[in-house]
């Protein structure tokens, strides 16, 4: 090693160093988040007036689903513009200049569960926010629709498309950005 | 909060800006970097009791890391889709960021061998010992690989 190697290394050491690290959200063990888990399917379960109910909203959401909530919580303060949005329509289903299915706060890549994809967020006047995780490949993930932890999600899975996740706090809004992705 | 969570909290305490910037750094991503720094944690906290000795914590947690990372690739578009990207955020840095974003730029252009040695090699203080048992290689080989990282990374950076 050359002394210029030496300072090369230092350089690049101090750079990767200070790298800036935020702190992020604390670790959650597994087990508190079982814990969590469990408290909000039974929360779901007595909500839906069913008490067999009880469990099957952990069980029914897909592992994807799951990931997905935990993401678009993690970026839930982000707003702005980070990617194209052509490429992101075409995963949408929009065409090039239909507008997207609400006033547009969030638009980046992301990699879900190793998955990559966009994370798109929206919000509807009156209704509240709706995050849109578009995947960038096929998954394996049935259509369907459900609540958890306080999220209510939907998985749009159509014929020759990627699937997209949507996630709100607010029935009517998914609803309503899966109607308008959907028409 | 029992003798394990305590444990794992000094992990997480100690260990979650190596393995960001580690992650970081591998992939080029910083969100896909916390979203493995965090699988790393939760796998690491699930297998907590394959941890021999307390003293290689960051060994072992970065050869979680590593594997997840390596999954990652795995899942990872094209690199000119990332290219793109990268330059985006190019556009937005700081002029002071120029040259850490250079280093990211430079860093995924090399092959993963080469890459991850320089990572672990400048984020860590392992020694080439604890560095060849964390990437799996010879002893012998680190310090050769290392030369030859080092060199595709000047070049890279046009500092050859």
């Amino acid at each position: 090693m050359t002394p210029t190697d030496h300072e090369f290394d230092a350089r690049m050491r101090a750079l990767l160093r200070t790298l800036p690290v935020d702190g992020g959200a604390p670790i959650a063990l597994p087990r508190r988040r079982f814990l969590r888990a469990a408290i909000a399917a039974a929360g779901g379960a007595l909500l839906a007036g069913g008490a067999g109910g009880l469990g099957l909203a952990y069980a029914a959401t897909p592992a994807l689903v799951r990931a997905a909530a935990a993401h678009v919580r993690e970026e839930s303060g982000l707003r702005g513009e980070f990617a194209p949005l052509a490429p992101v329509r075409q995963a949408l289903g929009l065409g090039p200049n239909a507008p997207f299915p609400g006033t547009l706060q969030l638009c980046k890549r992301c990699v879900v569960a190793g998955r990559p994809g966009w994370h798109v967020s929206v919000f509807l006047d009156g209704l509240g926010y709706v995050q849109i995780i578009a995947l960038r490949e096929t998954v394996d993930i049935p259509a369907g629709r459900g609540w958890w932890l306080g999220e209510h999600w939907q998985v749009l899975a159509q014929p020759h498309r990627d699937p997209l996740i949507l996630l709100s706090p607010s029935a009517a809004a998914l609803h309503e950005v899966a109607r308008r992705l959907q028409s | 909060m029992n003798r394990d969570a305590k444990r794992f909290a000094a992990w997480v305490k100690t260990h979650r800006a190596f393995l960001t910037r580690a992650a970081w750094a591998l992939t080029g991503d910083k969100a896909a970097a916390q979203d493995l720094v965090q699988d790393t944690f939760v796998l690491a906290w699930r297998h907590r009791a394959a941890l021999r000795d307390e003293g290689a914590v960051q060994a072992w947690l970065y050869r979680i890391l590593r594997r997840e990372a390596v999954r990652h690739w795995e899942k990872r578009p094209p690199w000119d889709e990332w290219r793109e990207e990268l330059a985006e955020t190019a556009a937005c840095a700081a002029e002071s960021e120029d040259l850490r974003i250079d280093l990211l730029r430079a860093l995924q252009a090399l092959s993963e061998p080469h890459r991850e040695i320089l990572v672990l090699f400048y984020l860590s203080d392992m020694s080439y010992e604890e560095l060849a048992n964390s990437l799996d290689i010879a002893p012998g080989t680190v310090m050769s690989r290392l030369n030859r990282a080092r060199a595709a990374l000047k070049a890279l950076l046009g500092e050859d």
